[in-house]
Formats: C-alpha cells, sequence, structure tokens
C-alpha cells in the first residue's frame, strides 16, 4: 500500500511540472493562439541563472531567484518585441512558430556557450534536497514538499491574476474573441506582451524549482516542455485548468508505468498518449466540443 | 475591367493556350538542365578534393533531406519537427541489413523507404485532427521520444554506443567510401530532387499546394485532403530514409543521440533559410548549414546561434528565404533593364467561340445532368435552426434562385448539400445518387461544384493552376505514374493546359493566366472562384453569391458566361443572389427561403409578386 502512496507522490511531484508548464503553454496559446517553442529552453536559462549565481557567484539563494525573475521577465519582453511582434501583424501564424523555433535555437545555443554541455549539480541552501522523512514507510524528501508549496502558490498568483485583475480580463476577452475585444478597446499588444512575460515567468518558477530534483543540463527543460505540452493536450489546450488537470494526470500515469511496462513504453508514453486523445478526444479530456466553423 | 479585343473579325484557329503564350509541361525543362550540370560538375571534382569530402557528403544528405521536407512542409504546408526520425529510421535500418543480413544498398533502399513511409502514414495521421500548431509540437515529441525509443531498443540501435554499419555494396560488388559514395550520393540526390520536381509539376503538388492554402476549397475541388495529407509524411518519409542511408555509410556507424530534437530542428531551419518551395531552397540551405562551419572555427563554435539568428533576421526581411531574396533580386534587376514597358500584362486575342474548340467541344453533353432532391435538410447551431426542413426538387438543367434576407440560412443549406457544416440531416440525392453520407470531396466527386460566399481562393497560386484543380477531378493518371513522369502524365497535363486555357479564355480570364490570385481585383477573384468550379465539369453548380459586390453590368456579363457554359455541359444551376433583379433575369425558377423554411418556389413572376415574400424579403 505504502508503495503505491509512494509512487503515486512522485508521480505528482513531476505532474506539478508539467502542469505548470502546460498552464504556461495554454495561456500563451489561448490568448494569441501561438506555441511557443522556446518556452522550455527560456525555463531552463531561468533555472541556471538562478542556481548559477546563489551557488558559483555567492548570490543569496533568495536574491539569486529574484534576479533570475526579473531577467527572465525582461528577456521575454524584449524576446517578443524583437520577435513576435513584427509578425504578428501579417496574421499568419506560421511564421510566429517558425520565429520561436529560431529563438529557441539561439538561446539554446546561447546557454550551452555559457555553462557548458556537461550536467551539474548545485547545492541549495541547507541542503534541502538531501533531507528524507520518513512517515511509516513512506519517504518524503523535503525539496518535494517545497516544489508542492511552490506549485499552490505559483497556481493562485495565476488564478487571482487571472480573475481579479485587467490583465486577466483582457486574457479572457481576448481567448474568447480576438476581434471583438480589440473592438472593445483593449490593446492587443499591451495584453499580449503581458501574457508572455506571465507565462514566462510560470516557466521561470518550474525551471528553478525543478531543477535540484533534475540535473542541471543545458536542456535539462525540453524533456519537461514536451510533456508539458502534452498536459496541454489532455486538457484540450484552451482550459488552464485543464492544462494543470492534465498535468497530474500525465505525472501520475508516467509513475505506474514506470513500474509496470518495460522502459520501452515508458519513453514513448507521451506520444502514445497525445495520438489516443487525439483520435479520441480531440478537444481534450475535460472540455465539450467547440461548434461549428464558419465557411 | 479588361478590355478584351473584340474588334478582331478574324476567327483565329490558334488555340488559347498558344495564343496566351502558356507553357506545356515538358519531359525536360530548364531546370532539369541546370540541376544535371550542377550534379554533373560536382560528380566528377568528387575525388579531386578529398578534404572536403566528408562536407560534401553531408551537404547531399541534408539536400536531399531538404527535398523531403518540401513535400512535406514546402508544399503540403505540414510544419513538422519530427522529420528526424524517418532520417534515423533509414540510418539504423541501414546498420542492421548490412551487418545483420549482410546485404547492400539494393536492399537498404527499397526497405528504408517502404518502413519510413509507413512510418511516415503514421506520424502523419494526428494532421487530420489537429491544426498546424498542435501537429509541430506533437511531432516535435514524436521527434523526442523516437530517440528514446530509440535508445532503450537496444537490440535494433545498439543502446547508447551505438552499432557498426557494414560495407558500402550493391548487388554484391564492394565499393570504395570516399569519392564513390559521394557520386552514389549524388545520383540518389538527382532522383529524389526529380521525383519531387514531378510532384511540383503534377497534380499531387498542386493538390498539396491546394489544400496548404485552403483546406475547405480544396475538399470542394473534390480532393483527398485526409490521404493527401498522410501521403505527404509517407512520401517525404520515405525519401528522408534515402538520406538517412547515405548518413550511415558516411558516419559508418550509428548512433541515437545523433537523430533527435536538435538535428529534426537544424533540417527545418535549413529548409526555411534556403526557401521552402523551390527545391534550390533545399540546396542552398544544405550549403549554408554545412559550409558555414568550414569557414573558420569561430563559426563552429557559434554554429547554432548563428543559424537561429539568420532564422530570426530571415522570417522578418524574407520569408521565402535565400531563393526568395535572390528571385527578388533577379526581378528587381530586371525591371532595372526594361523599365516598366514590359510590365502591363500582354492583352491577348480573344477567341470568339472558345466553347467550340477542339478542347471543350467535347465536354458537351445532350444528356441534361444535375438533377437534385433536398428532403428535410435541417441544421441546427446549438438551439437556433439555420436550416429547417427545407425539401425542393431541382431537375436537371436548368437555373434555379435561391434568395432570402440575411440569416434565411441560404448558405447554410449549401453547406449542408456539399458536407461543408457539420450535424447537417436530411436527403441529398444527387442525379439519383444518395450522398447524404459521403465526405465533402466525395459529394464533389459525385458532381456537385461549389463557389464560397466569402472568397476562398489559393493564395500562392495562380489562375491557371486554379482551372487544373477543377480540372483534377477528370485526370485519370496515378500518383505512381507521376512520381516518374510517365509519358502519359504528360500527355494529360498538356491535354489538362489546353482545356483550362479555353475555359479562361470564355471566361475572359485568359491574359491573367499566370498572375496569383491575391494580386487580381476582387471582380477576377469572383470568376476565378467560378472557373475552378466550372473546371470540375460539375453536374451541378452551386453559386453563392457569385456576383456580389460586383456592378450590375459586370455581374449580368459573368452570369451570361456561365449560364452559356453550364449549358454546354448541360449542368443544373443553383444560385445565391440578393440581386433580385439579376436573379429573376437568370433564373427559371426561385426558391424563397426564410428564417430557415421555404416561403415561396415558382417562376420568377410568381415569386416577385407573393405577399408574403414581398413581406419577408422584397419590402415595398
Amino acid at each position: 500500500m505504502v508503495d503505491y502512496i509512494q509512487i503515486a507522490w512522485q508521480g505528482l511531484v513531476s505532474g506539478f511540472a508539467y502542469a505548470l508548464i502546460g498552464l504556461a503553454l495554454v495561456m500563451v496559446y489561448k490568448t494569441a493562439r501561438i506555441l511557443n517553442f522556446a518556452a522550455g529552453t527560456m525555463a531552463g536559462i531561468s533555472g541556471f541563472l538562478a542556481h548559477w549565481w546563489a551557488a558559483e557567484q555567492d548570490m543569496p539563494f533568495g536574491v539569486a531567484i529574484l534576479f533570475a525573475m526579473i531577467m527572465t521577465g525582461a528577456g521575454t519582453y524584449v524576446v517578443e518585441r524583437l520577435t513576435v511582434r513584427p509578425l504578428v501583424k501579417l496574421g499568419d501564424f506560421l511564421p510566429i512558430v517558425i520565429m520561436t523555433l529560431g529563438v529557441e535555437e539561439f538561446l539554446a545555443n546561447v546557454s550551452l556557450l555559457w555553462w557548458g554541455g556537461t550536467a551539474r549539480r548545485y547545492r541549495v541552501p541547507g541542503d534541502i534536497d538531501r533531507i528524507n522523512w520518513l512517515i511509516g514507510d513512506f519517504r518524503l524528501n523535503a525539496w518535494h514538499l517545497v516544489v508542492a508549496i511552490t506549485t499552490f502558490v505559483t497556481l493562485s498568483i495565476v488564478g487571482y491574476i487571472i480573475n481579479q485583475t485587467e490583465l486577466g480580463l483582457g486574457m479572457k476577452a481576448f481567448a474568447e474573441d480576438q476581434d471583438a475585444a480589440k473592438l472593445m478597446g483593449i490593446k492587443e499588444s499591451t495584453v499580449s506582451i503581458w501574457t508572455w512575460v506571465l507565462s514566462a515567468l510560470v516557466g521561470g518558477v518550474t525551471g528553478i524549482v525543478f531543477a535540484p530534483v533534475l540535473f542541471l543540463q543545458q536542456d535539462y527543460m525540453n524533456i519537461i516542455f514536451i510533456k508539458g505540452f502534452v498536459a496541454a493536450i489532455l486538457g484540450g489546450f484552451l482550459s488552464l485548468s485543464g492544462g494543470v488537470a492534465g498535468g497530474l494526470l500525465l505525472g501520475e500515469l508516467e509513475a505506474f508505468t514506470i513500474k509496470w511496462a518495460p522502459r520501452e513504453f515508458a519513453a514513448a508514453l507521451p506520444v502514445v498518449i497525445v495520438f489516443i486523445v487525439l483520435l479520441i478526444r480531440p478537444h481534450g479530456l475535460f472540455t465539450r466540443e467547440k461548434g461549428h466553423e464558419r465557411v | 475591367m479588361s478590355d478584351p479585343i473584340y474588334e478582331y473579325d478574324e476567327i483565329s484557329t490558334t488555340t488559347a493556350l498558344e495564343r496566351a503564350k502558356i507553357p506545356l509541361p515538358k519531359f525536360l525543362k530548364k531546370n532539369h538542365y541546370f540541376g544535371f550540370l550542377g550534379i554533373l560538375l560536382v560528380y566528377l571534382l568528387a575525388g579531386t578534393y578529398s578534404e572536403y569530402s566528408q562536407t560534401i557528403m553531408n551537404t547531399i544528405i541534408f539536400a536531399i533531406i531538404g527535398a523531403s521536407l518540401i513535400v512535406v512542409f514546402g508544399m503540403a504546408g505540414q510544419l513538422t519537427l519530427g522529420h528526424t526520425i524517418f532520417v534515423a529510421a533509414g540510418v539504423f535500418l541501414s546498420a542492421n541489413i548490412t551487418t545483420v543480413w549482410t546485404r547492400g544498398l539494393e536492399t537498404e533502399l527499397p526497405i528504408a523507404f517502404g518502413v519510413a513511409f509507413l512510418l511516415g502514414l503514421l506520424v502523419g495521421f494526428p494532421s487530420l485532427r489537429v491544426n498546424e500548431l498542435y501537429l509541430a509540437l506533437a511531432t516535435f515529441a514524436v521527434a523526442f521520444v523516437g530517440v528514446q525509443v530509440l535508445f532503450e531498443w537496444k537490440q535494433f540501435s545498439g543502446g547508447g554506443s551505438g552499432k557498426p554499419v557494414g560495407k558500402l555494396e550493391l548487388f554484391g560488388y564492394e565499393f570504395s567510401r570516399g569519392p564513390t559514395l559521394v557520386r552514389i550520393a549524388l545520383v540518389l540526390m538527382l532522383i529524389t530532387f526529380w521525383v519531387v520536381g514531378n510532384y511540383q509539376d503534377g497534380r499531387t503538388g498542386r493538390s498539396w499546394n491546394a489544400l496548404r492554402t485552403s483546406e475547405t476549397a480544396a475538399r470542394a475541388a473534390g480532393l483527398p485532403v485526409a490521404w493527401l495529407k498522410i501521403l505527404c509524411f509517407g512520401i517525404g518519409g520515405g525519401l528522408a530514409a534515402i538520406g538517412g542511408v547515405l548518413y550511415a555509410h558516411t558516419l559508418r556507424f550509428a548512433i541515437p543521440e545523433n537523430y533527435g530534437v536538435s538535428l529534426s530542428i537544424i533540417v527545418v531551419l535549413a529548409l526555411i533559410i534556403g526557401g521552402k518551395h523551390r527545391l534550390m531552397g533545399a540546396v542552398l540551405g544544405a550549403v549554408f548549414v554545412k559550409w558555414l562551419p568550414e569557414l573558420s572555427r569561430d563559426v563552429q563554435e557559434y554554429e547554432g546561434l548563428i543559424y537561429g539568428g539568420t532564422l530570426i533576421i530571415l522570417t522578418l526581411i524574407a520569408p521565402d528565404g535565400l531563393v526568395g531574396m535572390f528571385e527578388w533580386l533577379g526581378e528587381r534587376i530586371k525591371n532595372l533593364k526594361n523599365d516598366s514597358e514590359d510590365r502591363k500584362t500582354p492583352s491577348v486575342v480573344k477567341e470568339t467561340a472558345p466553347l467550340e474548340s477542339q478542347y471543350l467541344a467535347p465536354l458537351a453533353s445532350s444528356e441534361a445532368k444535375g438533377s437534385l432532391i433536398v428532403r428535410d435538410a435541417a441544421v441546427a447551431f446549438g438551439g437556433v435552426k439555420a436550416v429547417d426542413g427545407v425539401s425542393f426538387e431541382i431537375p436537371a438543367g436548368g437555373v434555379t434562385g435561391l434568395i432570402g434576407s440575411n440569416g434565411a440560412g441560404k448558405t447554410t443549406l449549401f453547406n449542408a448539400i456539399t458536407g461543408h457544416v457539420k450535424g447537417a440531416t436530411g436527403q441529398f440525392i444527387l442525379d439519383g445518387e444518395e450522398i447524404s453520407q459521403k465526405p465533402i470531396h466525395n459529394r464533389a466527386l459525385s458532381g456537385l461544384g461549389r463557389t464560397f460566399q466569402n472568397l476562398n481562393l489559393h493564395d500562392d497560386l495562380n489562375v491557371l493552376e486554379h482551372a487544373l484543380l477543377g480540372l483534377d477531378r477528370n485526370m485519370k493518371y496515378g500518383r505512381i505514374a507521376e512520381s516518374f513522369r510517365m509519358p502519359w502524365v504528360l500527355r494529360e497535363e498538356k491535354n489538362a493546359h489546353y482545356v483550362a486555357a479555353e475555359l479562361l479564355d470564355h471566361m475572359d480570364l485568359l491574359e491573367y493566366w499566370g498572375e496569383k490570385v491575391e494580386d487580381l481585383p476582387y471582380g477576377l477573384q469572383k470568376r476565378v472562384d467560378v472557373v475552378r468550379a466550372l473546371a470540375t465539369n460539375p453536374s451541378i453548380l452551386l453559386l453563392d453569391e457569385p456576383a456580389a459586390g460586383l456592378p450590375t453590368a459586370e455581374a449580368l456579363e459573368m452570369m451570361e458566361k456561365v449560364q452559356e457554359y453550364a449549358n454546354h455541359i448541360s449542368a443544373g444551376v443553383l444560385i445565391i443572389e440578393h440581386n433580385v433583379e439579376l436573379v429573376a433575369g437568370v433564373s427559371d425558377r426561385i426558391i424563397v427561403l426564410d428564417a430557415g423554411k421555404t416561403i415561396a418556389d415558382g417562376t420568377p413572376e410568381e415569386v416577385t409578386r407573393n405577399e408574403q415574400v414581398i413581406a419577408a424579403y422584397l419590402g415595398t
């Protein structure tokens, strides 16, 4: 029994990562109909910056995180303005996706040049990630608890922003109908850029908090990015809560698959899920099908 | 508007195609000579610069992969980031076949192509369900996970340490690597490019281009969009696997981690940098990516940075890549030379009776087609019944008008008949054949032609290609024959060109045959839409406000032409039109819809006098 609880908890922790990245992807897709391929790399750079500053540049951990978040926000702001904004008025989304691919290639190589290709593990204050509590037979890692708390705090903040602030209202308006929202006087470029920044910050938090769980490697967030995308598909890609739920579901599925199925299958699980979901419910597990398309 | 030269009295006996100087498809064209020359040059030089043979090999491989991506991405418009799994399939199949079976290229190439083709059909499957953004990520996931699966599947791939590749053999003859390998690669590249080029000239490439720019319209023209989409992945995958086989022999060692996401992205970047619509783009992209690092060590270190940066800049300034940039430059230089004299579209002598030409005359049919029976057609959007139990029967031939106020359900009824709206109920019988359960393109193939209220053209295609797209319904040559440019393919294509030209001539579009539709004025675009529908040689033609936004004179002129053609092929016409004067003028019968129901049905005189119609629609 305890065995199962242990696996479920493990799945939940990875699920948190998928859920957060899924949320970040859905956010931008929902408001701007853009997929940001650089999302994983950007989150990875945030994680690297924070831990590198703290461990190698002797910055206090809190300050390092704060700086990393500021850098993430500012960097995203610049990236959006320089690369995405000029293409939006063309009205075609494919060039924007290609652009984010270019950005991802560029940034991935920047971080590769900066930190090199080797995996490293930085210490966190108090070596929290090495503390394990035993509750009966159940082993609880202290850092996993930190991950859980951070996830909940992040989700609450995002929920608050979306439901209680003007930015959130604008995002909802754009998600509903781009043209109508523009006619109502909501400024598209403002909503878009803050959505990007918010999404990058959520990604940044994920990158920072998961760095001690995974090894810090140049592309360590890519796998989380893929699985966040699977989470978003599970949730129908247009529902924020669906993305989060999809992430948690994927985490659990994965944890139990690793236990029971051969390794080849566990590795292929995300793609299998994508195929099955697209085959049976292309609109996601939790949302209802949209109406007709006008010809 | 154009000014066709009517004052020519003598009837010219030439065909429309010759008058407009439309080039016919030929077995060998200019590109073939250039391509062949270039490849011959490299072939002869292959042995001379042995220190570069590795780079040359990589360039050739990238060019082949690029050409395979042109099929998937450039033509069909499916952004795929999982293309390296096909390359990987080629590499590891090659490694296994050469070491385990100890067979040579004659076994490797067909098996690699076949397996990757099937794999491609599988990978292409999600493209049916999702939009292009989704698809990009889905294929990204495929690439990512593909490598992991390969990594774990040690028996096939050798796991992390990889698998050695056996000898380079062909029918038992062993070849040394180096220059010979380069030459083999060049021959394979020649074949790949030839095949992809053949698609570009044929119906498959045209169909891919069409579905890239408008799926809805492509379906309406009778193209099997779903199959075409899956097929592009199959063919693209198979060709990429040929690149994979060459990769295996160049590297002599197959390691799973080489074929991951980053290679997937690089091949796409290379093609976009080169230009994704032209085969030359695949070459330029490959040269850019493979020769830039040769320039200096510094470049090597910043390789990825430069690719990413170049892509960002090119996407902003030259979306069609380096090829697009050169073409643009070339055009500028040409314009400088010629000034603006030759810029005007050359006017084309108007033939007085294109319908009697040897190409359109055989289409004449004495037997009237297009009897359409609609029974209890209903469409509901949520609680709103847009079409509510409409029934009517149109006898074969003749023109029937469909009028009604905005929101009366006219277009929705059309969409129900053609299958463009989901959840329509009722029975539709065309020429005695029930079509209610068929998908859109099969209804079109049964003989339903339609135009769209909001123009639905293929932006990147020119006017002639729109006509050819319509003609696709009656083309017979197969896709395998097309791949190899068989003589009968060319014969049929030539004939289609002649027919298309006459049809354009009939609709007064001949002189614009080479213009891209997005550059045409609105009135002409409307005509192109009609031409595409007419070219399918339909039994019944559904025209959705073909004259909306046109001046009455122009609208009348066009309607006359359409009617003439419809009479010629004995097709029935059902036309939605707001201009009551116009519709009363051309129709034998008018059906009036209001709030999804038929409120009147009769001759134009009866209908325009009907009080209910006057109250609901015509006003006082």
